[in-house]
């Protein structure tokens, strides 16, 4: 008896034709027939587009000069990486143009992060974006970040400390000392698509070494000010709205802020870190009408030594006042910028959709103006928390 | 043969008997004259028999056998005056040729158109041994032999119960062999006893040497590379199989039996699971399962996501695969399946060699060759560690013929990863999938207890439940619910 009977036979060569027109043999690559893309900049240079790749081969090391490889038989390959620049009118042209002057194919699928210049930006990334969304390889997790300056020097970042930027820059962002999650294709083409279509990506500056040292190395700083509205870059906020700005609308664990001290502590600034939950900012109905309403109720210790914070009311309520005035101003600061931007970052648009339909239809035709006049109202309420401040029990000292 | 039954002239008899057995100088003709002057002879191999027990029972016996004058007697007489003959004459040539065959002696008569068969055969036979294909840790050491009789004896002390019942049949057109249909009365399928019994009926063959020969004929569907059909030289294995209400069956000459019916997870199961701890069994087993998978699609896999779904592998990774892979001139494809190749042929070579050297040569595979394959930059070190993984995992599972189908699909995978990556892949193991779920044996189900949904039944199929919840039954599935195609 057959194993497969004809009409089951009949099926799967009928599936097997179908398939031909999917990724088969004929479209395979072999690793050491290609190079790997790990990261690309998007700069304009006049009305051309230059797009350059930051790609990998792992090459044989000569090994020339070092005893240990003259002794070994088999010298180990090594990763090596170089930058290649193609230019064009369109992005498809300028990526045609590099990948004609590589002498191998190019892959693709791990390409990390793209970076693109803020002239660029400017004049709107989407033609770019959708070339990578229809690309070969799914790129949805591609990081983006907007540079201050050429995108090109990013590639070319001089520190020791990162082997290449992409790794470099993954470390970076899982150390999280800042807390910053850098927007990735997929996410900016979500909130492209949405009510508001505003939203700030990361952006990414080169900090020179001012004297150059033998151990002085090239920084990369990465924030998120890059405001956008749809895929133009309309201004980028300053560093410390960035940081704000993360404390929105990202989990704010290990967020820390200084802060300017009541007259009576010794400091001028002190370190606060929050904990809590992120704060809300939403459009109510008030007796003035429609008014940005931010609320935001967290707990912070202090991350200097606070001996000199007594277990004394006055000191501590003088301490969460501060705080109190330091957050408002700051938060105030954050959203009149987005406001004169008409830029609703913090999609206040789509909670005032679902809350207040009606209000909504009332405004939503002329948005962008609305929310820059909204009147602001902030309610902070930060309270001290500190584990080691004791009034009693074990290893409490009087004094 | 002219005659069909012997005449009462002993020249005749003599005379047809030399005929038959012409050429064959291993017989001998021994004639003898009886106390009471009646002339016979003595017909035997002498390869095949006991001389002792002939010259120092049997012809002495002979020589003093009183016969009355009237030849009606003689039968009877001759069954009271010689003890160790068994109570029944044979009148027909054919059977008794065949017990010529098997070592027993012939006596003839004269004025006696019957002949009376002794029991004299004695041919060397290897002891029981320890079971070489099935080894375990703990548990009998007791494996089948070439010889019928002690198998047969073995099964009988394992399982003292009447209900075992043990029907012998004669199989090959010139081997005459004799097999043994084994079966548990009562606890056995009636539907499946008779199946088994109607293919062992349709066997043609001229020769049957080992049990093997038969597998065949008892397999529904002779196609397929998954064996229908399980094979044990293990007798505890063989008397559990009785006791599940599995038909065993055993062929003259080979050590080998044969159980039926046979579901796929039957090869999981390993003797020492029943041995030892069911909670240590319990973890071992689905470890099997793993293997096998991976025994199966670690090289397929290997090329998916290397040549066609780099994606899937973390960057960090995919760097140092990537430097491994530098050197490396030949296409991935071809440098898996050329290892896939050389791994097969030193397993084959192994197996074939003396077992001093068979070790040595897995050591200089393994080793040496591997070693020197990656120093000389033909293939890449990854390649050598995911071949030498599936060898690993193809030998953890228990079954040999199992075994077989994981190398074979393993290629299958390989070839349909190379053309079409992972859409090629998901169409084999689907294949594969799809081919076990149609297979039966003896009208179970393969797949059974699992593509029934028998929950109950899964208690010694993924895991070895203890004793006191084990059930181990295969059914067959009422013949209506058979697919007609299957039917035979």
């Amino acid at each position: 008896m057959l194993p497969l009977r004809i009409q089951t036979a009949s099926f799967l060569l009928l599936t097997l034709l179908c398939l031909i027109i999917l990724p088969g043999c004929w479209s395979a690559h072999e690793f050491n027939n290609e190079f790997i893309l790990l990261a690309e900049s998007i700069d304009t240079v006049g009305d051309q587009i230059s797009v350059t790749s930051q790609l990998l081969s792992t090459e044989q090391s000569n090994g020339s000069g070092n005893s240990k490889s003259q002794n070994s038989t088999q010298a180990q390959p090594q990763a090596q990486f170089f930058l290649i620049t193609g230019k064009g009118k369109s992005i498809a042209e300028a990526v045609s143009d590099y990948r004609s002057k590589a002498p191998r194919y190019i892959y693709g699928g791990h390409l990390e992060v793209l970076f693109i210049s803020e002239d660029a930006a400017k004049a709107g990334i989407m033609p770019y974006l959708d070339f990578f969304t229809r690309h070969y390889w799914s790129l949805d997790s591609v990081w983006l970040v907007i540079t201050h300056g050429p995108a090109r020097d990013m590639l070319t970042l001089n520190n020791p400390m990162m082997k290449y930027v992409t790794i470099g820059l993954e470390e970076y962002v899982q150390k999280g000392e800042r807390g910053i999650e850098i927007t990735t294709l997929s996410d900016f083409l979500l909130n492209y698509h949405s009510d508001s279509g505003t939203q700030i990506l990361t952006s990414s500056a080169i900090v020179y070494p001012k004297r150059s040292k033998m151990n002085d190395m090239e920084q990369l700083k990465i924030s998120n000010t890059a405001l956008f509205c749809r895929d133009r870059l309309i201004s980028f906020l300053s560093p410390e709205e960035g940081a704000y700005y993360n404390y929105f609308v990202q989990d704010f664990r290990n967020t820390a802020f200084p802060i300017q001290t009541p007259p009576f502590f010794p400091q001028e600034k002190l370190t606060v870190n929050l904990n809590g939950k992120s704060p809300t900012i939403e459009a109510i109905p008030t007796e003035q009408g429609l008014t940005l309403s931010v609320k935001d109720t967290f707990d912070f210790e202090v991350t200097e030594d606070t001996s000199f914070v007594k277990a004394d009311e006055k000191y501590i309520s003088a301490l969460e006042e501060s705080v109190n005035e330091n957050f408002s101003d700051q938060l105030r600061e954050l959203i009149r910028h987005t406001q004169e931007e008409k830029s609703d970052v913090f999609n206040v648009a789509d909670r005032l959709h679902t809350m207040h339909s009606e209000l909504w239809n009332e405004v939503k035709a002329n948005w962008p103006e609305e929310y820059s006049k909204l009147p602001l109202q902030i309610e902070i309420n930060a309270r001290y928390r500190h584990s080691r401040t004791m009034t009693s029990g074990q290893g409490y000292k009087e004094e | 043969m002219s005659a069909q039954t012997l005449s009462r002239s002993l020249v005749e008899n003599l005379a047809e008997l030399r005929t038959i057995l012409q050429g064959c100088d291993d017989f001998k003709y021994r004639p003898f004259t009886t106390a009471t002057d009646i002339e016979g002879y003595l017909i035997y191999s002498h390869f095949l028999v006991d001389s002792q027990f002939i010259s120092q029972t049997i012809l002495p016996n002979l020589f003093n056998l009183q016969l009355p004058s009237s030849s009606e007697l003689w039968p009877k007489t001759i069954s009271r005056q010689l003890p160790f003959l068994p109570e029944s004459s044979y009148t027909h040539w054919e059977d008794i040729l065949l017990q010529l065959l098997d070592g027993n002696s012939l006596i003839l008569l004269e004025g006696l158109g019957e002949a009376f068969v002794a029991e004299t055969a004695e041919i060397e036979a290897r002891p029981i041994a320890k079971p070489e294909t099935e080894p375990i840790i703990r548990g009998p050491s007791e494996a089948f032999a070439e010889k019928l009789s002690p198998n047969l004896a073995i099964i009988r002390s394992r399982l003292k119960n009447p209900q075992l019942k043990i029907n012998q049949i004669l199989l090959g057109q010139e081997s005459h062999t004799t097999v043994a249909l084994l079966y548990l009365n009562g606890v056995i399928q009636s539907e499946v006893l008779a199946e088994v019994r109607r293919r062992l009926n349709t066997i043609h063959l001229d020769n049957v040497q080992d049990s093997g020969f038969l597998i065949e004929f008892l397999s529904e569907d002779t196609l397929s590379p998954f064996p229908l059909v399980q094979s044990t030289e293990r007798s505890d294995k063989a008397v559990a199989a009785l006791i599940e209400g599995r038909a065993v069956i055993l062929v003259e000459g080979s050590p080998f039996a044969i159980l039926l019916p046979t579901i796929f997870w039957h090869y999981f199961q390993a003797s020492d699971d029943y041995f030892q701890n069911y909670l240590i069994a319990s973890f071992i087993r689905p470890l099997r399962y793993l293997a096998y998978l991976f025994a199966v699609s670690l090289p397929s896999l290997y090329v998916v996501v290397t040549v066609f779904h780099p994606q899937l592998l973390p960057l960090r990774f995919l760097l140092s695969l990537t430097a491994a892979r530098e050197r490396v001139p030949i296409s991935t494809f071809f440098e898996i399946l050329g290892m896939l190749f050389v791994l097969d042929i030193f397993h084959e070579a192994s197996l074939r060699l003396p077992q001093i050297i068979g070790p040595s040569i897995g050591i200089v595979g393994a080793l040496i060759m591997g070693e020197a394959a990656v120093t000389a930059g033909i293939v890449s070190p990854l390649v050598v560690i995911i071949v030498a993984l599936t060898a690993v995992t193809t030998f953890s599972i228990p079954s040999e013929d199992l075994r077989g189908t994981a190398r074979m699909f393993s290629y299958f995978l390989v070839l349909l990863s190379s053309f079409l990556g992972l859409y090629g892949f998901l169409l084999g193991a689907l294949t594969i999938l799809l081919h076990l779920s149609s297979l039966e044996s003896v009208g179970v189900p393969y797949l059974s207890p699992v593509s029934s949904f028998h929950w109950k039944e899964w208690t010694d199929v993924f895991i070895r439940a203890p004793w006191s919840n084990l059930r181990k039954k295969t059914k067959r599935l009422p013949s209506e619910q058979i697919p007609s195609g299957r039917k035979k």
